[in-house]
């Protein structure tokens, strides 16, 4: 018996239409990228200290290198000039106080921390055991000092820690040097 | 034995087509492989940021940088824009930061604290960073940055922040090498 023509007309349809899929599913979508490297090098070297500490008060410390200091006052001082910032190139350089962290500063009435050299510029200060300052405006490094007055409420020590941040002025290259100011009783 | 001749006609009748189409296939995927355009522009390329080390140098086309570095003992030095990063044209790469090698990386090393390298988009948004840190007499560090994409005519800029130890000697050195790898 003949198989009807539509039935072998349809397997060939199918056979046809089976082998297009196959085709098309086997088909591989490829994204092409660049891919380049710029190189960077970057020579580091260890320089000596552009800006120094100078110790002002016996009790105080500076560390290697005169770049972190601790400075230590007693209780209730006033207007004491603890710290000496020099500056060993002939850059021009600007100066700030910036409070990092600190210990049992809730005894302070009254601590104020200021540059002067001549005129005063007050970095941080404290009133009733809570900060009312804890940075201040850049002043320019030009036979800077830094100063202190504290009074306290109770026996104790108290820490703040700083940066003093050194700035190279119109630019935003700057260093940190670690301060801490202790008062003690 | 009965052979149907018209059926073995139509197999390799089919299989000759399914070879054609087979070979045509590849030979157009060879062509799109080789005929891909090469471009000389360059899509990414290096800035003097506002805090460019003195020293520096910046190669042929901004394609790469030598960036002269400090470190001061027991000092943060920090260079907000050392080199800034420049999409010049309308397209969307992605960019990563990736360590390659440090040298005269001898015991001298010790004299380090950190070396940080820092990606960040045109908003101030960090985007990755590579952190040198010291153990003994050797440097630590990640590998790379993940890819990040810029937009179009985005300046990004690299922050690079030096430390060396409390009582380092002037005059050590290390050199780092970095690539700074585009995908478009």
């Amino acid at each position: 018996m003949k198989k009807p023509k539509d039935l072998k007309r349809a397997k060939n349809v199918a056979f046809i239409v089976l082998t297009l899929f196959i085709l098309f599913q086997t088909q591989d979508t490829v994204k092409g990228s660049t891919l380049f490297d710029l190189p960077l090098q970057m020579p580091a070297n260890v320089n000596t200290p552009l800006v120094i500490l100078q110790n002002m008060t016996s009790d105080s410390t500076i560390y290697a290198n005169s770049t972190s200091a601790r400075i230590t006052v007693v209780d209730n001082i006033a207007d004491l000039d603890v710290l000496e910032i020099l500056n060993e190139t002939d850059n021009a350089w600007q100066l700030q106080l910036l409070v990092y962290n600190d210990t049992n500063i809730n005894r302070l009435a009254n601590c104020t921390i200021w540059f002067h050299n001549g005129s005063a510029s007050v970095q941080i200060r404290i009133t009733g055991g809570n900060y009312s300052q804890m940075s201040g405006e850049p002043c320019n490094l030009v036979n800077s000092k830094i100063a202190i007055t504290a009074t306290t409420i109770t026996q104790g020590t108290s820490c703040i820690h700083t940066f003093l941040k050194i700035l190279h002025p119109e630019t935003s290259t700057y260093f940190l040097y670690a301060i801490t100011f202790e008062i003690t009783s | 034995m009965n052979v149907n001749y018209r059926k073995t006609l139509k197999l390799v009748t089919l299989l000759a087509s399914a070879l054609l189409i087979g070979s045509v296939s590849a030979a157009v995927y060879y062509s799109l492989n080789i005929s891909g355009s090469l471009t000389t522009a360059v899509t990414v390329c290096f800035d003097h940021g506002t805090d460019w080390p003195s020293g520096s140098t910046m190669g042929t086309g901004n394609t790469s940088v030598t960036l002269a570095l400090k470190a001061y003992p027991n000092t943060t030095l920090t260079y907000e824009k050392a080199v800034n990063v420049s999409n010049t044209q309308a397209v969307t790469p992605s960019i990563r930061l990736r360590h390659i090698s440090i040298t005269n990386g001898t015991a001298d090393i010790g004299n380090f604290t950190f070396l940080n390298i820092v990606l960040l988009d045109d908003t101030g948004v960090q985007k990755g960073y590579i952190n040198y840190t010291v153990s003994g007499n050797n440097f630590i560090s990640s590998e790379s940055t993940s890819y990040e994409m810029m937009n179009a005519n985005d300046e990004w800029t690299i922050r690079i922040e030096t430390k060396a130890k409390p009582d380092a000697t002037a005059g050590i050195s290390a050199t780092l090498q970095m690539a700074l790898d585009v995908q478009e």
